[in-house]
């Protein structure tokens, strides 16, 4: 949301800057404590799927010499 | 993948997208997980609720924007492709698929143990295979099934919560009037912090099945246990444990139960649990049914009709007759009836209305429905 505002150049004026800096800061950061505050399980389970999740992007863009895969959704 | 792009429909209106989008929140759960987000928040479990509010809906907020931006499917995948870099945004992906991957794993365990804490005699194992195969074959026959099945399971679940907060409105002014229903006190009270320092690190699992209730480690099968004589005298551990197993403390009850107001009080149940003061009318499940007591502490298990009988609203001599001279395998020690085919099934199709109608509809039975 951030990034997108940023390239759209749309934090102009007060409503600018809250609907696309300030609504989606807060809900990352409440996310991101939620986030720390789980089970240390839980935690390594997830920290574990990342890596598989790298390795394979890894692999799959032949360590990053390639754009990754697309699944394109037309319509 | 492939190199054609993949071909989607648009199936869903507004309307039951909305619904889909409710259904998937689930939203009768907060009363499935009460018990245990009210013992993890010291009583304050509405406070718990606002803050997590706070990162839904802002999390929401972003999202509807980002979908009026790329109207297109493909979630945060496509939203961190687009905006940030296509490799972070195959890494959300990544994460994503690992939320779908145990949301219904979740629903699907929670409802198992529901389901097999009402019927012990049908292993959980029986009821997840039941679960993916029924989701499985919804989602296989295809969308527009699924939303109307949505549609009935929601209208459900509002008619529940609807009772819920009413009846829970009425408790609230019937036992403190109207300060009963001001009271902040379930939002924050002065001793929420009392317990903090006993939840740290393993501790804090946020569900465990209610089945290991009673379970201790050398004592056999946590599931096969009764409560009477013959158990005390097999040398059973009747003593009372907290839901991982551990055993109470007293001075922890009585130091919990003292910070808390009125409103938020406990009693003990029929079987001499704590549970919270408001749902005291509720019967906790059938197992507390008075009669089924009486004969738990007797020590002897009841006939499956005598048992399923007031809670299917037969009257004791609806089923006098069908009463058998070999015990019902559920009647039986699980150790006894091993190998028996028909022991998976749940009790109440072989004693109840299901039973009564298969017996009058077979062609050698001479009764009729009526007899």
């Amino acid at each position: 949301m951030i990034a997108y505002a940023l390239r759209q150049r749309t934090l102009r004026g007060p409503a600018g800057w809250i609907l696309n800096l300030v609504i989606p800061l807060i809900g990352a950061a409440v996310d991101v404590w939620l986030l720390t505050n789980l089970d240390s399980n839980a935690l390594l389970i997830g920290l574990c799927w990342l890596v598989i999740g790298v390795v394979i992007l890894v692999y799959l863009t032949r360590g990053f010499r390639r754009p990754p895969p697309e699944v394109t959704f037309s319509e | 993948m492939s190199d054609s792009p993949q071909r989607l429909t648009r199936t869903l209106t507004l309307g039951p997208l909305v619904l889909f989008g409710l259904a998937y929140m689930a939203p009768m759960i907060v009363l499935g997980t009460f018990g245990v987000l009210d013992k993890a928040s010291n009583g304050t479990v509405p406070t718990a609720y606002l803050l997590a509010l706070v990162a839904m809906l802002f999390t929401a907020i972003s999202y509807g924007r980002m979908a009026r931006a790329f109207p297109v499917a493909g979630s945060a995948y496509t939203y961190t492709r687009r905006t940030i870099d296509s490799r972070v945004g195959f890494l959300v992906g990544w994460a994503v698929l690992l939320d779908y991957f145990w949301l219904p794993t979740v629903i699907w365990l929670i409802g198992a143990s529901y389901l097999s804490a009402e019927f012990p005699g049908v292993p959980t194992w029986l009821w997840i295979v039941a679960f993916i195969a029924l989701t499985t074959i919804l989602n296989i026959l295809g969308l527009k099934l699924a939303t109307n099945i949505n549609l009935l399971l929601m209208a459900m679940q509002v008619l529940v919560l609807i009772f819920f907060i009413v009846l829970s409105f009425g408790h609230a002014a019937s036992t403190a009037g109207a300060a009963g229903i001001l009271s902040a006190t379930p939002f924050g009270h002065p001793g929420q912090h009392a317990l903090r320092h006993r939840r740290r690190g393993r501790d804090r699992r946020l569900f465990v099945p209610r089945i290991r209730r009673h379970h201790h480690p050398d004592r056999g099968n946590p599931r096969s246990r009764t409560y009477g004589p013959e158990s005390h005298r097999a040398g059973h551990d009747h003593r009372r444990r907290d839901f991982r197993g551990g055993l109470v403390r007293d001075a922890a009850r009585g130091e919990q139960r003292a910070h808390q107001g009125p409103e938020l009080g406990r009693i003990r149940d029929r079987r001499g649990d704590w549970r919270p003061a408001f749902l005291r009318d509720f019967p906790r499940r059938s197992g507390d049914h008075p009669v089924r007591l009486r004969h738990r502490r007797a020590g002897q298990r009841l006939p499956a009709a005598l048992r399923d009988g007031p809670r299917l609203g037969l009257a004791e001599e609806d089923f006098r007759v069908r009463q058998r001279t070999v015990p019902h395998p559920f009647d039986q020690h699980p150790a006894d009836r091993r190998g028996r085919a028909d022991r998976h099934f749940p009790g109440h199709l072989h004693g109840g209305i299901v039973h009564q109608l298969l017996r009058a509809l077979s062609p050698h039975s001479r009764s009729s429905i009526s007899a």
